[in-house]
């Protein structure tokens, strides 16, 4: 019975006090309340009775909540993030004129990324998905600059066509379920005529959310964009939602799906690889840490992938799943929380925390991120692969060693010499440090680096963990990051010497940046054409697209005629993924 | 209370309720303000109950019947079943709001006691349409509404609104004729034009199958003018220069609807979806229909208009309607039928809306919008819910719709449905997103007047949201129009 209040509770808290926000005369009350979001989803999750169960039959198609296992997960990684980041929030908007209307913004789409970790049917669990979606759009274009507009513009068509996605596998599961629980999906996907369809289209839909490549493209745009705390939410919590939407939608371990799962598999090996390159590259703290987003992802979507090829292996990838999805949260969200920390000091002793989720993210030994390596890799173990998928992700992990390095290098610099962004720009240099600022930070860090200790136990109801202590899963998980950091050290020492050398760059968006290119030039094709007949239809519709575009599609063409690096990483990457899809094929 | 629930006079009574008023008010002054106000709306209020009251007997299993002898073998038979119920009980709700709002929009304008009259006229002729228990009764009451909406058209009597009811009748005059064409030749092969649940041309002239699917092509012919199906929906934008209720009127309440019912009953009553589905003619009315969705999507997008965006978005949007009737299965049939009810909820929110930042800040064009939701909060906040409705967000009634069409499709096999359901989705987005944009994350121009709408333009707008966001948020209640739906669903396939 308390238990079922407590549910009740966690999932009413965040629709309450959405609801009361838009009260005027209650809003002020509201804001101070703000931080208390999550907290009796998290009390529920760490009291957390599997198997529990509530309907609600008048509500919306009859919504099911309750909390099984895979759920208890996300419900925690959730609940644990938009607690501390919300609190965080406090101090970091204190100077921001529009603080009210984001904290607005953040509890509708914390009210949507509660709901979907505690809801049990496919339905509910697509209305709390949208509602985080569209109201995180109000976070990413919160500085209302040219930048946060246009990453809101990608952003919003990126979650429009992931919905539609999303929706048509809806209707595929939908009509053929006896009801829409998640447990009557199996059987569903079991009478569908092209379940393969059907679970493509799903993995595509939640994969923009989970920044699958190539339809990560808004993660590099809206990150630097939005205001840290939302950046920490969108890498950490909400990503990890599209992860969720894979495993509750897609029925991994009923049947083996070989198109959806040789698709998840190429992109997320590429993705693990590109990502990581692409990310040290950049200038921007936070592009560094969504490039790093995407290339852990990418781990996840190779392990989602392989699940899907191979029925057996499932439950173990699940688990798998699982953990990178917890760890990834808690490491991620820490790394960005650090960055306004950093604007308040940037000590040796505070830097160095600061690296600590970094080496958890790399998966240093004895860490979170070598359980969750060890277990993905446990999983893959019992598979002969046709290509050398262990190698390529532990060469991964050195690129996300090195785009660790990157991050720490660029937190140390001071603010001056950071490019500016949506969201340094015209803000202060240097931030008061105060214990809302810090202590949710400081939080996140310490859950992160005992990661391995409590991990285990969240995760217990959906199996055992292989012990990462083993010499060899040790030694594997050494090797890439002290690779790492001899290279990072190595770049250090070489750009010492020679000052003069830059750093190629990729521009941030990288796809988006060679669509826009190529529109560009199809642009240039358009104008002498409709010079021709200016009267006719087709004539006009192009001065029409004209005048909406031009500029944006010139501004970018000359920022990606910029970036040196970007085209051949975009060759290499392409060449990657087409030889990784024909090796598994 | 059984005598009552049992007469048989309920759907004349429901008929009577806003024809009374119609015709006491032709002869009303002008400067008669309050009587005629209270005349509507206690026409309006009698109505709702004696739909009340038949809803409550039809869910208890009775059927209404009222007939009267026209000519000897002519007839005007009125009968409440189910589907009639849908129609009716949608026209006569939104009917009240409207007419609150019409009161609020058209305060201290001329002429209001003409607008009232052919108001009440108009809406008579809607029940006669929805309660219509055969298809002579029916087109006598869907000429009767043409003739009713044209003095509404032109109400203002500029020259864009002559022009515009001149369209309207060479369009719907045109319809109806070809309709009555359909209809002698129907019952000249078949001898009866009486609705049948199922439908009643299989059994009368099932051998005559060329000849039952021309008829089937000039009914719907005749109808997919009003019902607004490309290439036969040109009037539809045009009209759009009416004042704010009487667009509301036309694509909500009265005028698209009764073409796109008309379409649900030659499915329904008289082919029968299986036999349509037999000679091919419902396959191709489910092309028109996918083509009128993305055709009226498509134009919405590059309007900058925000009434002819929302006449362009009504286009696209009823022929989801025909879309689900036209599809084999219960449960695609159930997503066109609850549509019925849900787009018109939603679309004269969206009109309701427009007329109130038409009215109060002469806001126009979307591009005029920035700063809309600063500007009239409560007026912007029902706007975005019908919108996202529009779209078909869930927990909003669009969802629904849309869940439920595509559920159908999914199960008659028709996967192409899905397609145009998930096009058609991005671009309702793609041209209803970018006015909520525009109205709550820009700012307004400096020396914008701000201000929200008196109350009984608000009120309305506010009631038809509420209804649009909690006919999809409580969809599992008795009550929602799911269930209504669901209702003629049982019967009909008896479930």
């Amino acid at each position: 019975m308390t238990a079922a209040l407590l549910l009740a509770t966690a999932i009413a808290w965040p629709v309450v006090l959405t609801a009361a926000f838009m009260v005027r005369r209650l809003r002020a009350a509201v804001v101070v309340l703000a931080p208390t979001l999550a907290l009796p989803a998290l009390a529920l999750g760490f009291a957390g009775e599997p198997a529990l169960e509530l309907q609600v039959p008048g509500l919306f198609t009859s919504m099911r909540l309750g909390v099984d296992g895979i759920g208890r997960a996300f419900l925690l990684l959730t609940a644990l993030l938009w607690t501390c980041a919300v609190w965080h929030t406090a101090s970091y908007m204190r100077a921001d004129p529009r603080r009210r209307a984001f904290t607005g913004f953040l509890l509708a789409t914390g009210t949507g990324n509660i709901g979907l970790t505690l809801v049990q049917d496919t339905l509910s669990f697509y209305l709390f998905f949208a509602l985080m979606t569209f109201a995180a759009y109000g976070l990413v274009v919160h500085t209302r600059t040219a930048d946060a507009l246009r990453a809101g513009r990608v952003y919003i068509v990126m979650a429009v066509l992931g919905e539609a996605l999303i929706l048509a596998g809806l209707f595929g599961i939908t009509a053929l379920a006896t009801d829409a629980t998640f447990a009557a999906v199996p059987d569903a996907f079991a009478v569908m005529t092209r379940p393969g369809l059907v679970a493509t289209v799903l993995l595509l839909g939640f994969g923009v959310k989970a920044g699958l490549v190539p339809l990560h493209l808004w993660l590099p745009l809206a990150h630097p964009v939005a205001p840290t705390p939302a950046s920490a939410l969108l890498s950490g919590a909400m990503i990890k939602a599209g992860v969720l939407g894979w495993l509750r939608f897609v029925p991994a371990g009923e049947m083996s799906f070989s198109a959806a799962g040789i698709t998840a598999m190429t992109l997320g090996i590429t993705a693990t690889l590109a990502a990581a390159v692409a990310g040290t590259l950049q200038r921007d703290v936070k592009t560094v840490l969504a490039y790093s987003s995407i290339s852990q992802m990418g781990f996840v979507a190779t392990g989602f992938g392989a699940a899907l090829l191979v029925p057996t292996a499932a439950p173990l990838m699940v688990l798998a799943v699982a953990v990178y999805a917890v760890h990834h949260a808690l490491a991620k969200a820490a790394l960005f929380l650090a960055i306004p920390v950093a604007e308040g000091s940037r000590r040796p002793l505070m830097l160095v925390t600061a690296a600590l989720p970094g080496l958890v993210l790399a998966g240093a030994p004895f860490t979170s991120g070598a359980m969750a390596k060890a277990a993905l890799k446990s999983a893959l173990g019992g598979e002969t692969w046709p290509v050398p998928v262990d190698l390529l992700l532990s060469v991964a992990a050195v690129g996300t060693t090195l785009l660790i390095a990157r991050y720490v290098s660029l937190l140390a610099l001071a603010p001056a010499r950071i490019p500016a962004t949506g969201s340094n720009r015209g803000g202060q240099s240097s931030r008061e440090l105060t214990v809302g600022l810090v202590a949710p930070w400081a939080l996140l860090v310490a859950l992160s680096v005992v990661g391995a200790l409590w991990l285990p136990w969240v995760l217990a109801p959906l199996g055992e963990l292989p012990l990462a202590t083993q010499p060899a899963y040790v030694a594997g998980a050494l090797w890439p990051v002290a690779l790492g950091v001899v290279l990072a050290g190595g770049a250090l020492l070489l750009r010492r010497r020679y000052p003069a050398w830059t750093v190629p760059s990729v521009p941030a968006g990288d796809v988006l940046a060679v669509v826009e290119r190529a529109a560009r030039t199809l642009h240039s094709v358009g104008a002498p054409l409709a010079r021709i007949a200016p009267g006719h239809a087709a004539a006009r519709g192009w001065y029409w697209l004209e005048a909406r575009t031009g500029a944006g599609l010139d501004r970018a063409a000359a920022a990606y005629d910029r970036a040196a690096a970007g085209p051949a990483l975009g060759a290499i990457m392409v060449i990657l993924a087409v030889l990784l899809f024909l090796a598994l094929r | 209370m059984n005598l009552i629930m049992a007469s048989s006079w309920l759907p004349l009574l429901v008929l009577l309720s806003s024809l009374v008023p119609g015709l006491i008010i032709v002869f009303l002054e002008e400067e008669r303000v309050q009587l005629r106000t209270a005349l509507n709306i206690t026409g309006a209020v009698a109505k709702i109950v004696f739909v009340a009251l038949m809803l409550y007997g039809v869910t208890h299993g009775h059927t209404y019947a009222w007939s009267l002898p026209v000519m000897p073998g002519l007839r005007l038979n009125l009968v409440a079943d189910p589907l009639a119920l849908l129609f009716v009980a949608l026209s006569a709700a939104l009917w009240l709001v409207t007419t609150i709002y019409a009161i609020g929009y058209l305060e201290g304008s001329p002429n209001r006691s003409r607008f009232f009259a052919f108001f009440s006229l108009c809406v008579t002729a809607t029940a006669g349409i929805a309660l219509a228990g055969d298809l002579f009764t029916f087109i006598v009451f869907y000429e009767a509404l043409t003739w009713a909406t044209y003095p509404l058209v032109v109400h203002r009597g500029t020259p864009a609104s002559v022009r515009a009811g001149r369209t309207y009748l060479a369009y719907t005059i045109t319809g109806g004729t070809v309709l009555l064409v359909g209809i002698v030749w129907l019952y000249a092969l078949t001898g009866t034009v009486t609705f049948v649940d199922g439908g009643f041309v299989e059994a009368a002239a099932g051998g005559a199958v060329t000849e039952t699917r021309i008829i089937f092509g000039v009914l719907i012919a005749g109808l997919a003018v009003k019902a607004a199906i490309v290439p036969l929906h040109g009037w539809l934008p045009v009209a759009m220069v009416a004042p704010a209720p009487v667009s509301a009127l036309l694509h909500a309440v009265a005028v698209v609807k009764a073409g796109a019912f008309g379409i649900v009953r030659i499915l329904y009553s008289v082919y029968g979806v299986e036999y349509a589905t037999l000679i091919g003619a419902a396959q191709v009315l489910a092309v028109a229909a996918g083509i009128t969705i993305i055709y009226g999507s498509l134009r919405a997008l590059a309007q900058d208009d925000l009434k002819k965006r929302l006449a362009y978005s009504t286009v696209s949007q009823v022929s989801y309607i025909t879309l689900g009737v036209a599809i084999v299965g219960p449960v695609a049939t159930l997503g066109g039928l609850v549509h019925l009810m849900h787009q018109g909820i939603m679309k004269i929110t969206l009109f309701f809306c427009a007329g109130n930042l038409a009215e109060v800040h002469g806001v126009k064009k979307v591009s005029e919008l920035a700063g809309a939701g600063r500007r009239m909060p409560f007026t912007m906040a029902a706007f975005t819910i019908a919108a996202f409705g529009m779209i078909g967000l869930p927990p909003t009634a669009g969802f629904i719709s849309k869940l439920y069409l595509g559920i159908g499709a999914v199960q008659a096999e028709h996967t192409w449905i899905v397609g145009v359901l998930v096009v058609s989705s991005m671009l309702n987005a793609a041209y209803f997103l970018p006015i909520v944009y525009r109205a709550w994350f820009e700012d307004a121009p400096t020396g914008a007047t701000m201000g929200e709408a008196p109350w009984k333009l608000l009120v309305p707008a506010a009631i038809t949201a509420a209804l649009s966001l909690g006919a999809g948020l409580f969809a599992a209640m008795p009550v929602s129009p799911l269930e209504l739906a669901r209702l003629i669903i049982q019967r009909r396939y008896g479930l």
